[in-house]
């Protein structure tokens, strides 16, 4: 065999989360990605794995699951977008026939019209829905807002309390009055609208919740089963190896199915009071109301370019609402790099439910402005709006995916000036970007096998010790770990005729000491104690002295290269 | 809209009063008294199957109030099943809680979305605004009909070559209503195959490949004979 080409390149080494420059030798050669053809992989039709499940009705999504002796729940909603609640009395539904739990206690001040009131669990859905029809509930009903415009008034009702709008503060990079000042530029102001827009998934927002003992088993229609774990934990005061979340399929996200939110902890606590499983799948009115939405933004715009179109100044005041939560602001200039920046965004609370997260939260508000604006200046200067962002977009990746747009879509058939077609109806070509998240910083990222040989002794960690020779599994790893390091655990699990493995899947938990904080107690000096209070009834001490030094604990790390994720490095 | 939608061909069964508009009529009245009204020679019909419901009240204009359960006897995929359902149950609702046939999708629950479509002696219905005491007596078909076990129907194999879903949640009802038009209409041109697929809603967007997916099954099945 030939002696291989090399080249020394210099990259970056991270070890231990240190990071360091080093020089390495690799073989110098054309990094390629070869022939298409001969791919195994890359550009084939790969058939989606659970498609005959879903085509069959075999899959089971969320909505789908029966529990024997399941009950199904339903929440009763505030018709009011702020009232603070007198009194509900549920005495009627709960001696409605089939009714099984009654939750009352959800909020006393509801503050958007869809929050949550009260909730049942019944034999049936009609039942159910018959039992909140007879809970009454007395509401004081108070000033409220719904519109951004008007919750931005100073003597505009109070959300939360304080003051409606937050965020303002400017955001600025080189010299915006005087680059808007310059005599070769072109200027154009307008105000930019993009509405609230829903999530709609086909399938609801809604859970199953069934109690074994301590332990919860949650069917969800989730994007996050383990957020919704922590979330029904958190809420319900319990440790999360108690709460086992599940989502085999899922009717769509879009980003609003991140937590447990208000009706699966209701689901639960319902499930517990009936003493049964509860399925509670919200109904479309529940969605559109109470499950968010991306937030609208309306943003006054000046931007300005030289003659010749490139871009030069950008100036934006911008507000949006999440209603009762927040999360409006969007990322403004988007995409093209303009050279002088001031911004303003507020967020503006209304009487409305909270907003969420909707595929690339807060881009395509900035993209609809962003590229509204672009076009716009483009009929001012004269120019095609492909060719303005041809020149106002660096991207290398942009710049060829705008060519092969445009010849794929025939974008020399476009009209050169607006509304030149004959007839009423008009039909037009247009060019916008949007950009999101995506994998991959700098770089390609090589992976090194180390001790191959296993002449360093780090095989002996990989290697199964069950199986010489083979590579451990998950499972051998536990297996492992159970077997000869958790004391007492083999013992106990003996004790029920099990393996510590079959123990740990049996219970999920194994206590090894109880109070073992205990250990960790040390007496504080009486220095610390002069001067200090003691509550007599909660055993808390308060000092007015100042805190003692922090340990010394220090982290060192540093970053390698920005890239579009942030990472531990 | 919803006027324009009401007289696409596909989900009009005339024939059973499961036109929307006639089951929003029912239905409002069925809210009114928690229970189920109907009129004319329709009720006659129907009081004979109906023996077994409590008869409360007879209200002036000859319309009859009914409460309790129901017996409801449904043919759902060739097979009789009889249950016991409270009348304003819809069919949607039986299939699913009652039969364990989740293939059928409950989405928005009110006649818009098409993921719950049936095919009711052949007509694609959305079963949510049919009752399941008018679907006695017709022949019901669901998602769960067309594959042969192991075997797919040429439509749902279609679906899955050309990857004609996301979430899936939808893909039942579109496969419903292309299974009526396919089933009428054997060599259908991309313009039925797109109004077949009018009263049908998919929020992930992946209405090209549904149009292509059809069309591909119109090809294997002709291949097929």
């Amino acid at each position: 065999m030939p002696q291989q080409k090399t080249k020394r390149i210099k990259t970056t080494v991270t070890v231990n989360g240190e990071t360091r420059e080093v020089e390495i030798e690799v073989p110098d050669i054309e990094a390629a990605w070869g022939d298409p053809q001969n791919m195994r992989w890359l550009g084939k039709r790969i058939p989606r794995v659970e498609g005959a499940d879903k085509v069959t009705g075999r899959a089971k999504y969320t909505y789908d699951i029966q529990l024997p002796g399941m009950l199904y729940g339903k929440i009763l909603r505030s018709p009011y977008p702020h009232a603070r609640i007198r009194s509900i009395d549920a005495s009627q539904a709960e001696k409605l026939p089939g009714v099984k739990a009654v939750i009352t206690d959800l909020t006393r001040e509801v503050k958007y019209v869809g929050e949550e009131v009260a909730a049942v669990a019944a034999v049936s859905e009609q039942v159910a829905r018959d039992a909140l029809k007879l809970i009454k509930v007395e509401y004081e009903p108070l000033p409220f807002v719904v519109t951004p415009e008007t919750a931005r008034e100073p003597s505009a009702p109070r959300v939360h309390g304080g003051q409606n709008v937050s965020g303002g503060n400017p955001r600025e990079r080189g010299d915006v009055d005087s680059a808007f000042r310059r005599s070769d530029v072109v200027v154009h102001e307008a105000t930019y609208s993009v509405p609230a827009r829903s999530h709609c998934c086909l399938e609801p927002h809604g859970l199953v919740c069934q109690w074994q003992g301590d332990k919860l088993i949650a069917w969800a229609s989730t994007q996050g089963i383990f957020s919704v774990r922590d979330e029904l934990a958190g809420a319900l005061g319990i440790p999360a190896s108690n709460v086992r979340v599940i989502c085999e399929h899922m009717g769509g996200g879009f980003g609003s199915k991140f937590g447990a939110r208000a009706e699966g902890v209701i689901c639960a606590r319902l499930a517990k009071v009936a003493g049964a499983p509860v399925k509670l799948m919200l109904e479309r009115e529940e969605e559109q109301l109470a499950t968010g939405y991306g937030p609208g933004v309306t943003a006054k715009v000046k931007i300005a370019a030289t003659r010749d179109g490139q871009l030069i100044a950008w100036e934006s005041e911008s507000y949006g609402s999440g209603g009762v939560g927040g999360g409006s602001g969007i990322p403004l200039p988007y995409i093209y790099p303009v050279p002088n920046v001031r911004t303003r965004h507020y967020d503006v609370a209304t009487n409305i439910g909270a907003s969420a997260a909707l595929r690339a939260p807060g881009h395509p508000q900035a993209s609809f402005i962003m590229e509204s604006a672009m076009d716009d200046l483009a009929h001012k200067l004269g120019m095609d709006p492909l060719e303005f962002r041809l020149k106002n977009d660096p991207n290398p990746v942009r710049q060829a995916e705008y060519r092969l747009g445009a010849e794929r879509i025939g974008w020399h058939r476009r009209n050169r000036v607006a509304g030149q077609a004959p007839g009423v109806v008009k039909r037009g070509l247009g060019v916008a970007s949007a950009v999101w998240g995506g994998g991959g910083g700098a770089g390609s990222r090589p992976t090194v096998r180390i001790d191959p040989d296993g002449s360093l002794g780090i095989r002996q960690y990989f290697e199964s010790p069950y199986r010489p020779g083979e590579k451990m599994t998950l499972t051998e790893y536990y297996q492992w770990m159970f077997e000869h390091s958790v004391p007492g655990l083999p013992e106990a699990a003996a004790a029920e005729g099990l393996t510590p493995l079959e123990y740990m899947r049996k219970y999920t938990a194994f206590e090894v000491k109880r109070e073992a904080y205990g250990d960790h107690w040390t007496e504080l000096p009486a220095s610390e104690l002069e001067g200090a209070r003691i509550d007599p009834v909660t055993g808390l001490i308060t000092t007015d002295r100042p805190a003692p030094p922090p340990c010394e604990i220090r982290v060192r790390c540093r970053r390698a290269n920005r890239s579009t994720h942030s990472r531990p490095l | 809209m919803d006027e324009e939608r009401e007289k696409l061909p596909q989900h009009t069964p005339e024939e059973v009063d499961t036109s929307r508009r006639q089951f929003l009529r029912n239905l409002g009245v069925t809210a009114a008294v928690a229970s189920l009204l109907s009129s004319g020679a329709i009720l006659e019909e129907r009081r004979a199957k109906r023996a077994q419901a409590e008869t409360l009240q007879t209200p002036p204009g000859g319309a009859t109030e009914l409460r309790g359960t129901v017996t409801v006897t449904l043919q759902v995929n060739g097979k009789e099943h009889t249950l016991q359902l409270e009348p304003r149950v819809t069919l949607l609702d039986a299939l699913r809680d009652h039969l364990g046939l989740t293939g059928t999708k409950r989405v928005c629950d009110r006649g818009s979305c098409g993921a719950c479509t049936v095919l009711l002696d052949g007509k694609p219905v959305y079963s949510c605004s049919v009752l399941a005491v008018d679907a006695q007596g017709k022949k019901i078909e669901t998602v769960e009909s067309l594959a042969q076990s192991e075997q797919l129907h040429p439509l749902q194999q279609a679906f899955v070559e050309r990857d004609a879903l996301m979430c899936g949640f939808c893909t039942p009802g579109f496969i419903m209503s292309l299974k009526a038009l396919l089933d009428k209409t054997p060599q259908p041109t991309a313009q039925q195959v797109k109004e077949a697929c009018a009263g049908n809603i998919c929020r992930c967007g992946t209405y090209n490949r549904i149009f292509e997916a059809a069309l591909a099954a119109v090809q294997s099945m002709r291949r097929g004979g």
